[in-house]
């Protein structure tokens, strides 16, 4: 029984000793990210990011984020309006902007996005954000 | 016994089963007995509450009215383009019953904008289009604000008022209203959620069998 123990507690250093602080620290922003894309992006782009018809474009596989990664982060600031083309199809229905959000929630958003939408390990970290926002006006 | 008990179980599936399929919906709403004479005698009738005369456009500025949707069943909601909250959701769950009933002669589902002074016909009808609405039977409405707020509270016991404290500036229910052929309210399910939308549609198959 002791044995058992001690082969548990092993395997649970291991695992443990397996993650890097960055890692424990991406997975933490991941999980964030995905808090708040179900409360401030969820609602138009839809929990699995399919969008809606040819209202709302579609963030999963989304050419467009595939070829801007550094504008994310300022769409969510600041919003968007216009015509935009994602995968083929024509958008025009402005997207609200998100003054309320902070450097790091819009940080935490756009990593989960990238990941979870587009299967890239993209990760906006803190000096990442403050450059990208500055050059945004924020 | 334990036959019995298997035997039992099945009865009492089947007949929960038939009563599903025989299931008659409620009417909501006051209703007022009237007396009237036919043939001499007088009788009891029973008058429920329907929806109030109304008049709005389309999105291809058609005028509708009680007269244009009678005899069908419809399904009523509330909503506004630029709303950032519950109505994309709404207008998903919305796609799908349109998807469902698709060239059904006998339903239409008609969408109320809240906001008639920014959702001009323009907007509305490249709403509708953008939906992949064929605009007949799933229809985008537009009227005189005061009117439509009145009809969603009167009619279809729903809120839509200006809210400027609300993201977006307006408040509304969230509600799909289910009228029948005589436009009585027959059920109101919460337009945000998946299964009582499932639901409005396995009731408005119980409507359609409805003489």
């Amino acid at each position: 029984m002791r044995s058992t123990a001690a082969v548990f507690f092993i395997v649970f250093i291991m695992v443990c000793s397996a993650c890097s602080d960055t890692e424990l620290a991406s997975m933490d922003q991941l999980a964030r990210g995905a808090q708040l894309y179900e409360k401030y992006c969820a609602n138009c782009h839809q929990k699995d990011g399919s969008g809606l018809a040819s209202l709302m474009p579609p963030l999963k596989n989304s050419d467009y984020l595939k070829a801007n990664k550094k504008s994310l982060p300022c769409i969510i600031h600041k919003g968007i309006s216009g015509n935009i083309i994602v995968n083929n199809k024509m958008f025009n229905l402005a997207m609200p902007a998100n003054k309320s959000l902070s450097n790091q929630e819009i940080a935490n958003i756009a990593t989960y996005v990238y990941q979870k939408f587009l299967d890239e390990t993209h990760y906006f970290t803190d000096s990442l954000i403050w450059v990208e926002m500055k050059e945004c006006g924020k | 016994m334990k036959l019995i008990n298997i035997s039992l179980g099945l009865v009492l599936t089947m007949t929960i089963l038939s009563c599903n399929e025989n299931r008659k919906l409620p009417i909501l709403g006051e209703r007022v007995a009237e007396e009237k004479v036919v043939d001499g005698k007088t009788i009891v009738d029973t008058i429920y509450q329907s929806i109030p005369p109304f008049s709005f456009l389309n999105q291809d500025g058609v005028n509708i009215t009680n007269a244009s949707l009678k005899g069908n069943i419809y399904v009523a909601d509330f909503f506004f383009i630029t709303c950032p909250t519950i109505c994309p959701i709404m207008k998903r769950e919305m796609l799908r019953v349109y998807e469902k009933y698709k060239g059904n002669p006998n339903i239409i589902l008609i969408s109320h904008t809240i906001d008639p002074e920014h959702d001009t016909l323009a907007l509305l009808k490249d709403f509708c289009t953008r939906m992949g609405s064929d605009g007949k039977q799933w229809m985008f409405l537009t009227g005189e604000k005061e009117k439509i707020y009145e009809i969603a509270e009167k009619g279809y016991y729903s809120t839509a008022l200006a809210d400027s404290t609300e993201p977006g500036g307006f408040i509304h229910s969230g509600g799909f209203i289910l009228v029948d052929k005589q436009q009585h309210v027959r059920g109101i399910y919460d337009g945000t959620e998946t299964e009582e939308v499932d639901q409005l549609m396995k009731d408005m198959d119980i409507l359609l069998k409805e003489e």
